[in-house]
């Protein structure tokens, strides 16, 4: 009990510090782009309940999920298939790491001016930030399947689909959901992105008109709604991750 | 299964690239997606007007200076919070959220308070590489050697010689990975307060592209940006074989 009491307070003393300090610090010399985290605590509820914060919250969440389903579905199938066939491989490596090299703030532009600012648009931006690291990933993990497992798996006559699913990718699962976990934070910074420039709609959308129209509380309630999505969602996904694959983690030590 | 020769490989991925290209553009069958000729075109006369390569270098002397301010930064802080337990678990929730925060939502903040000048962009880039290197030095200085840890303390070896010549050695394969992906990020993020915030440089001017739509112009900007993006990541890897060859992977 005593043991459980320090750890809370050894993890907790930093952050409260730093709030207080901020709370006095801006107390004492108001800036009007810093207002104080009480004053920003206090307005949250009244923004909330303004519809727009709500809805924009609503269609974020809708763009981020669709967007990041297909986007990794595509991405999984697509790799465990690229993955499999070494001359596949060879010529599609290269293609699909140009594409991941380019920053995935630039897809944005590129989408708008194809599928202009629609909802659906949003969505395929999120969707196509997310296919090609994903893609990538499990590309590599399902060919560094070990070569023995895979003469094995012939050994016993294994088809083309039963030894995808029963050797490459279980023995995959660990990269490839490292892969996953790494794209949640590429699709919130698309879908962000994607909501600024133009669209009008979602969180991205309220912070930059907020900002404009100098509402400084109600922006920083959105910088901060938009930090809470993307811990909810890493932390959500990291817990996920062990149970589905516990012995990666234990074997790399992060446990 | 058969072997690809080199030639035979590029062949395949240019050909490849182009047939997919055109069945794209056949797909969305919208007529503002353009051939890929036309935008080759179009990228042959972006690279020989003199004021890209001015968006260009400057785009890269901001990220540069982002990386290097941030890395630089994220060192100091690393090996403070890394040398004591305490200080790990006391940062620990803090930089967990801080690094979630997706980075451009700090835009209209900076736009409010500085303006969108070359500085943002910088003041940005080097805050998201100062967030993300941090872990890794934190991470290396955790997974030192024990027995050396033991041995250095055995030998009554001063603080600073303890950090120097151990800590930061044992860090060293591990940092080189995070200073490729922090490169990386230092790109994008400049690239992404250009499009956002309009801070001059590439990502400026492929939003205006955008604005205007001007799609051949979109594609060769994004052309030039993978190519960039490709350029650092393989400079890092390359340096990366050359210093630590005793690393079997990179």
């Amino acid at each position: 009990m005593k043991r459980a009491l320090t750890l809370i307070v050894k993890f907790t003393w930093f952050p409260i510090l730093f709030v207080s300090l901020w709370e006095v610090t801006t107390r004492i010399a108001a800036n009007p782009f810093f207002p104080a985290p009480s004053k920003i605590v206090a307005a949250t509820g009244d923004v909330y309940t303004k519809e727009w914060l709500s809805q924009s919250l609503v269609t974020s969440l809708f763009t981020l999920f669709a967007g990041y389903l297909i986007g990794s579905i595509a991405g999984l199938i697509l790799g465990a298939i690229l993955g499999s066939y070494q001359m596949l491989r060879e010529i599609f490596t290269p293609i699909t790491n140009f594409i991941r090299s380019i920053p995935s703030a630039a897809k944005v532009p590129v989408i708008i001016a194809l599928f202009g600012i629609g909802l659906s648009s949003r969505v395929t931006t999120v969707a196509v930030a997310v296919l090609f690291p994903v893609l990538l990933t499990t590309l590599r993990a399902v060919a560094n399947t070990d070569p023995n497992m895979l003469d094995y798996s012939k050994l016993a006559r294994f088809g083309y689909f039963r030894s995808l699913f029963q050797v490459r990718i279980p023995a995959a699962t660990g990269e490839i959901l490292a892969g996953l976990q790494a794209s949640i934070q590429i699709a919130v910074l698309v879908m962000v992105i994607s909501e600024m420039i133009g669209s009008g709609k979602g969180l991205g959308a309220f912070v930059i008109r907020a900002q404009s129209t100098y509402m400084i509380t109600d922006m920083w309630v959105g910088i901060l709604t938009l930090g809470i999505i993307g811990l909810l969602l890493t932390e959500g996904f990291r817990l996920l991750e062990r149970k589905v694959a516990p012995w990666y983690f234990t074997s790399k030590g992060l446990q | 299964m058969k072997q690809l020769s080199k030639t035979q490989r590029l062949v395949a991925i240019a050909v490849l690239s182009f047939l997919l290209w055109e069945l794209a553009a056949l797909v969305v069958r919208s007529n503002s997606f353009p051939h890929s000729w036309s935008v080759l075109g179009n990228f042959a006369s972006l690279i020989t007007e003199v004021s890209f390569w001015k968006d260009l270098t400057l785009t890269l002397w901001i990220s540069l200076l982002g990386f290097l301010i941030g890395t630089a930064s994220a060192l100091a802080i690393g090996i403070c919070i890394g040398l004591s337990r305490d200080a790990e678990l006391a940062s620990r929730a803090t930089l967990n959220f801080v690094r979630v925060i997706p980075s451009v939502v700090m835009l209209p903040l900076l736009i409010a308070s500085i303006g969108s000048s070359a500085r943002t962009a910088v003041i940005l880039s080097a805050f998201v590489v100062t967030f993300t290197f941090v872990t890794y030095v934190v991470r290396g200085i955790a997974d030192t050697e024990k027995q050396l840890i033991e041995a250095s303390k055995l030998m009554q070896l001063p603080r600073m010689v303890q950090v120097l010549f151990l800590y930061l050695p044992s860090t060293v394969s591990l940092l080189g990975t995070g200073m490729r992906l922090c490169a990386s990020r230092a790109f994008g993020t400049v690239v992404a307060a250009g499009i956002v915030a309009g801070t001059p440089g590439l990502g400026s001017r492929l939003y205006l592209a955008q604005a205007n739509a001007d799609t051949n112009r979109v594609f060769s900007y994004v052309f030039v940006m993978g190519i960039t993006g490709v350029l650092i990541y393989s400079s890092f890897t390359i340096v990366e074989k050359r210093l630590f060859k005793w690393k079997v992977s990179v």
